[in-house]
C-alpha cells in the first residue's frame, strides 16, 4: 500500500470519528424541539417501567399515573382526574370514573384495572390495609369497603394517591392478577388478626410468605419497558426514552385532556447534584426546578437569566429540635424551655435554609402558614410564646435548680448540661442548622457537640434511640394536609417512635387533663369535621406549645424555579395550584400541561 | 560528648537541609503551619457566631481572609482549624509510613511462606474499597469517642498497602547488593540486615512517600467526620471546603469566590511545603541526584 492511501485512510479515519463525534454531542444535547418542557429528577437506569421494580419510575410517576383526583391544600379544593364523581358514606366510598380514560396503548381505562392494582399494592407493599375490599358494580364504578380501624383521612388518600387507580394496569399485569389476589387476601386476614391483638396462625404466616415472597419475585423482575418494548400508562404522558442522562416522555394521545394540552414531550435530565440544577437553570437547559439554593447563588442567577422567576410555596413540614426522652436530660420540660428560649430561630433559618418561612414563636404542631386556619385567637392567647430571650432562659433554669458555673450551666444533680446533637449528613441544610443551633446552646452555657449519621444510616440510629437531640422533620402534613396527620406524627407514629415522648400521660391544660395520645384518637375520628377537629386541635396545640415534645426551628418552603423564556402560562405566584406542589411538584406541571395552561411561547 | 554528637548530627544532617533551597523553603512553610497550629490559636481568637448580614465580606484588614456564607472571619477559622488537620494528617501519614515501611521491609526480605503471607496481607488491604469499610467502621464505633491518635490509626489502615508493594519491591532489588551480602556472611542478625542495611537506603523514598500520603489522610479524615466517626469540628480546612463548594455554592458567585479559595491555598502550601521538603531530602541524601549537582 504506498504512503498516499495510507494517509488518505488515516484522514477518512480521522473524518468518521470527527463526525460520529459530532453526531454523538449533538445526540445527548437533543435540541429542543416545540411543545417541550425541560425538567430535572432522577430515574432507575435501566428503566424497567415497573413501579414495583427498585427505583420504580423515578420523577415521572405523576406524569404517568394519574389519583381519582388532585387536592389543592390553599384553596381546599379536590379537581376530579380519573373520577368524575365520588360519594362517601360511613365505611365506603363510590367512585364514578371517567368514562373517556384511555391507557398510552389505546385499552381503555376500567374499574377492573382498579380493582387489580389495589391487589397489586397490597401484595407488594402490604399497604393499604385499610381498603378492606373493592368491588365492581359495573365497568365505570369501584366501592371501596374500608376496615373498622380506617381514619376518616383515608379517604383523601384513595382520592389523591395515585398508586390506586391504575398502577398494575390488568392488561399488562393480568398474569398474576389471580397471585396478587391472594396474596393480598391472606395478607389482609393477618394483618385484622394482629390489629385485634391475637398471633396469627403460624402456617398461615408460612403460606402467606412463601406466596408473597414468590408474586415478589416475579413482579420485581418484569420489565414492561424490555417485554412490550412501551410502558402503556394512563397518565397524560408515557417514558418513550430513556438513557443515563436524560429521559423523555411523550404525550399519551389517549389521555382526555390531550385535545388541551399544548405540551407535547417532557426531557428529564438527571439530577445528579443541586450544583448541576443551578448550572442547568442558570444556562437555560432546563425551565423549570426546586433545588435549594444559597442566597447569593439566586442573586447571580437572576442576574445571569433574567428570565427566571422564583415561587416560594410551603412545603407542608417543618425542621425541628427533637429530643430522645429516654436520656434523663430531656424528661425537665424546663430545660426544653430553656432551650426553646435560647435559640434564635431566624438565625437558624438564615443559614440554613434562607428562603423557609421564619417559625412561628409558639411550638404548638401546627404549620405556620396554617395556623390561622386552625389555631382560635383565644387559644393563642393562652399559650407560651418563645421568642429569643436568654434572661428568660436563665430564669426558668435557676429556678429549676440548675447553676452557672463558670461559663457551664449545672443540672441539679451537679452534673453539667452536655448532649450531642446528632444529624443526618447528606442533608446539607439539616447540617447548617444543627451547626448554628450548637453554636447558639454553646454561647448560653451548654456543652453541646456535634454528630454527623452518616450516609444511609438515619433510619438506623434514629430508630434504635442511639441519639441524644437531634435535627428532624417536625410536624408534616404531606400525606394528608391536616393537623392529624402532625398530631398522629409527633404522638404516635414516626416521629414518636424515635422520641418516645410519654404521649399516653396526661397533661394539665386550661380544659382539664388530657393525654396527647388520646386527643390524636380522637381528632383521627372526626377529622373530616371541622368543627369538632378544632375543638380537639386547640387542646392538643396548648399540650404541644407548654410541654414541648419538639421546638421547631423553621417551616420548609418549596422553591419553585420557573423560566418564562420559553414557556408561558405559569400562574400568577398567588396561585392556590402551587399549594400542589409539596410532596409531588410535577402534579403542578401536570395539571398545568393538561389543562392547557402552559404552552411554548412563539 | 553529647555536644559532639550534636555538631555531628547538625553538620551531617541540618546543615546540608539548610543549604538546599527546596529543603529551605519546604521547611519555612512547614515550620509556618506547626506554628500556626500550635501558638495560633492563642493568638488569634475564634469568633463562630453566625452573622448572615455580613457573608461573604471581601478580605480586609479586620478579616484578612474575608468572611465565609455564615459572616464568620475565614482566617480564625483557618488558624483554628489548622491544629485538628496538621495533628491528624500528620499522625495518619506517620501510621501509615511506619506499618507500610515496617510489612514492606519485611515482604521484601522474607522469602517462603511468610513473604508469601505478607504479600496476600498486603494485596487484601489494596483491594478493599475503602469507602464500605469506613461505614462499616462507622457502624462498629459509633457509640465510640475517639480521640485524634486512634481517627489517625483508622485513617491509616487504608492508606498504608500501596507503600507496603512499593518499599517491597524496592528492597527486593536491594537485598542482594554486596553490603547485604556482607552482612549475612558476617552473620549480623535480621533486624540489622533490614533496618540498618536496607531500610536507610530508603529514607528518602519513604519521607516522599509520607508527604504524598499528607493529601490522602486529609481527605480521609473529612469522610470520616462526615461518617460521624470522627469529632465534627466545623473549623477543620476539608470541612470549610465542603461548606463552600456544596452547601454555600460559592463558586456559583463572585462574591464567595474568596471563600474556597484561601482554604484551598492553605492546603496547597502545606502539601506543597513538604514536597519541598521531600525533594530536598533527596537531593541531599540521594548520592545519585548528588552526582547530578
Amino acid at each position: 500500500m504506498s504512503n498516499r492511501v495510507k494517509r488518505l485512510i488515516a484522514v477518512l479515519v480521522l473524518g468518521i470519528f470527527f463526525i460520529g463525534l459530532m453526531g454523538i454531542s449533538l445526540g445527548a444535547s437533543s435540541t429542543s424541539s416545540a411543545g417541550e418542557l425541560r425538567l430535572a429528577t432522577d430515574w432507575p437506569f435501566p428503566f424497567h417501567g415497573n413501579p414495583f421494580g427498585a427505583g420504580a419510575v423515578g420523577g415521572a410517576w405523576w406524569f404517568v399515573y394519574e389519583p381519582f383526583a388532585y387536592y389543592i391544600p390553599q384553596s381546599d379544593e379536590y379537581i376530579p382526574r380519573l373520577a368524575e364523581s365520588w360519594k362517601i358514606e360511613k365505611g365506603k366510598v363510590t367512585v364514578t370514573l371517567r368514562k373517556n380514560a384511555k391507557f398510552s396503548d389505546g385499552k381503555p381505562f376500567t374499574a377492573k384495572d382498579v380493582i387489580n392494582s389495589v391487589n397489586f399494592i397490597q401484595a407488594m407493599w402490604q399497604w393499604p390495609y385499610e381498603i378492606e375490599s373493592v368491588t365492581a358494580p359495573n365497568d365505570y364504578t369501584v366501592v371501596f369497603t374500608l376496615s373498622k380501624d380506617a381514619p376518616q383521612s383515608f379517604v383523601h388518600t384513595i382520592l389523591t394517591d395515585a398508586a390506586i387507580p391504575a398502577l398494575a394496569p390488568y392488561h399488562v399485569y393480568s398474569k398474576w392478577a389471580n397471585q396478587a389476589k391472594e396474596v393480598a387476601t391472606l395478607g389482609k386476614k393477618i394483618f385484622a388478626i394482629s390489629s385485634s391483638g391475637k398471633t396469627p396462625d403460624a402456617q398461615l404466616k408460612s403460606t402467606y410468605d412463601k406466596k408473597a415472597d414468590d408474586l415478589r419475585k416475579q413482579v420485581n423482575a418484569f420489565s414492561p419497558f424490555k417485554t412490550l418494548k412501551r410502558m402503556p400508562v394512563v397518565g397524560s404522558f408515557e417514558p418513550t426514552k430513556i438513557t443515563q442522562s436524560e429521559m423523555v416522555l411523550t404525550a399519551n394521545k389517549y389521555h382526555w385532556l390531550y385535545p388541551k394540552m399544548k405540551i407535547n414531550r417532557i426531557t428529564f435530565r438527571r439530577w445528579s447534584s443541586n450544583e448541576f440544577v443551578w448550572a442547568s437553570l442558570i444556562s437555560g437547559e432546563i425551565y423549570a426546578a426546586h433545588p435549594n439554593m444559597p442566597k447569593d447563588v439566586v442573586e447571580q442567577l437572576t442576574i445571569l437569566n433574567p428570565s427566571l422567576k422564583v415561587k416560594t410555596t410551603t412545603d407542608l413540614s417543618e425542621i425541628a429540635l427533637v429530643f430522645n426522652y429516654q436520656k434523663p436530660l430531656f424528661k425537665d420540660v424546663n430545660l426544653r424551655k430553656a432551650i426553646a428560649y435560647v435559640l434564635d430561630k431566624s438565625k437558624v433559618r438564615d443559614v440554613a435554609v434562607w428562603q423557609a418561612s421564619t417559625c412561628s414563636p409558639y411550638a404548638h404542631g401546627i404549620l405556620k402558614s396554617m395556623e390561622s386556619k386552625w389555631i382560635s385567637k383565644d387559644t393563642l392567647s393562652k399559650l407560651t410564646k418563645y421568642t429569643t430571650n436568654a434572661k428568660m432562659a436563665e430564669e426558668i433554669l435557676k429556678k429549676a435548680g440548675y447553676k452557672k458555673v463558670g461559663s457551664t450551666w449545672q443540672q441539679p444533680n451537679g452534673q453539667p448540661v452536655a448532649f450531642t446533637l446528632s444529624v443526618y449528613g447528606p442533608h446539607s441544610d439539616w447540617v447548617l442548622a444543627a451547626r448554628e443551633v450548637v453554636q447558639q446552646l454553646n454561647n448560653f452555657g451548654f456543652k453541646v457537640e456535634m454528630k454527623l449519621i452518616p450516609d444511609g444510616m438515619r433510619d438506623q440510629v434514629m430508630k434504635s434511640g442511639d441519639y441524644e437531640a437531634a435535627i428532624e422533620f417536625g410536624v408534616t402534613w404531606q400525606g394528608y394536609p391536616h393537623p392529624y396527620s402532625g398530631y398522629l406524627r409527633l404522638y404516635e407514629a414516626d416521629l414518636y417512635n424515635i422520641t418516645k415522648f410519654p404521649s399516653k400521660d396526661k397533661y394539665s391544660t386550661p380544659w382539664g387533663k388530657f393525654s396527647p395520645y388520646d386527643l390524636t384518637e380522637q381528632l383521627r375520628d372526626v377529622a373530616q369535621d371541622k368543627k369538632k377537629s378544632m375543638d380537639v386541635v386547640q387542646k392538643l396545640a396548648y399540650i404541644t406549645n407548654e410541654y414541648l415534645p419538639i421546638i421547631p426551628l423553621f417551616e420548609k418552603v418549596l422553591p419553585i424555579y420557573y423560566s418564562d423564556k420559553k414557556i408561558t402560562g405559569w400562574p400568577a405566584k398567588d396561585d392556590p395550584v402551587w399549594s400542589l406542589a409539596p410532596g409531588g411538584i410535577e402534579r403542578v406541571y401536570n395539571l398545568l400541561i393538561t389543562t392547557g395552561k402552559l404552552a411554548v411561547k412563539k | 560528648m553529647r555536644k559532639k554528637r550534636f555538631s555531628n548530627f547538625f553538620y551531617d544532617y541540618v546543615q546540608p537541609l539548610i543549604s538546599n533551597k527546596k529543603s529551605l523553603v519546604g521547611s519555612i512553610i512547614l515550620l509556618f503551619f506547626i506554628l500556626m497550629a500550635t501558638i495560633g490559636p492563642m493568638i488569634v481568637p475564634l469568633n463562630m457566631n453566625s452573622d448572615f448580614a455580613n457573608r461573604y465580606q471581601r478580605p480586609s484588614l479586620q478579616h484578612p481572609f474575608g468572611t465565609d456564607y455564615f459572616g464568620v472571619d475565614i482566617f480564625q477559622q483557618i488558624v483554628h482549624g489548622s491544629r485538628s488537620v496538621i495533628s491528624l494528617t500528620l499522625f495518619a501519614s506517620l501510621f501509615a509510613v511506619i506499618i507500610g515501611t515496617v510489612v514492606g521491609v519485611a515482604r521484601g526480605y522474607l522469602e517462603g511462606i511468610g513473604g508469601k503471607l505478607l504479600d496476600a496481607i498486603i494485596t487484601v488491604f489494596l483491594v478493599i474499597p475503602s469507602f464500605p469499610a469506613l461505614l462499616i467502621l462507622a457502624a462498629i464505633f459509633a457509640d465510640t469517642k475517639l480521640n485524634t491518635v486512634e481517627v489517625a490509626l483508622i485513617v491509616a489502615i487504608w492508606l498504608w498497602a500501596p507503600l507496603a508493594k512499593q518499599v517491597a519491591a524496592q528492597v527486593l532489588t536491594v537485598k542482594s547488593r554486596e553490603f547485604v551480602e556482607a552482612s549475612r556472611m558476617l552473620n549480623m542478625g535480621l533486624g540489622y540486615i533490614l533496618f540498618s542495611d536496607i531500610a536507610k537506603l530508603l529514607i528518602p523514598y519513604i519521607f516522599v512517600n509520607f508527604v504524598t500520603q499528607l493529601k490522602s489522610a486529609m481527605e480521609f479524615s473529612i469522610g470520616l467526620m462526615f461518617l460521624g466517626l470522627a469529632k465534627f469540628d466545623p473549623t477543620h480546612w476539608g470541612v470549610m471546603l465542603n461548606y463552600a463548594l456544596y452547601q454555600a455554592g460559592a463558586l456559583y458567585t463572585p462574591k464567595g469566590f474568596h471563600y474556597p479559595f484561601f482554604v484551598i491555598l492553605n492546603i496547597v502550601l502545606l502539601i506543597y511545603g513538604g514536597i519541598l521538603l521531600a525533594q530536598g531530602i533527596e537531593e541531599v541524601f540521594n548520592p545519585k541526584l548528588r552526582g547530578h549537582e
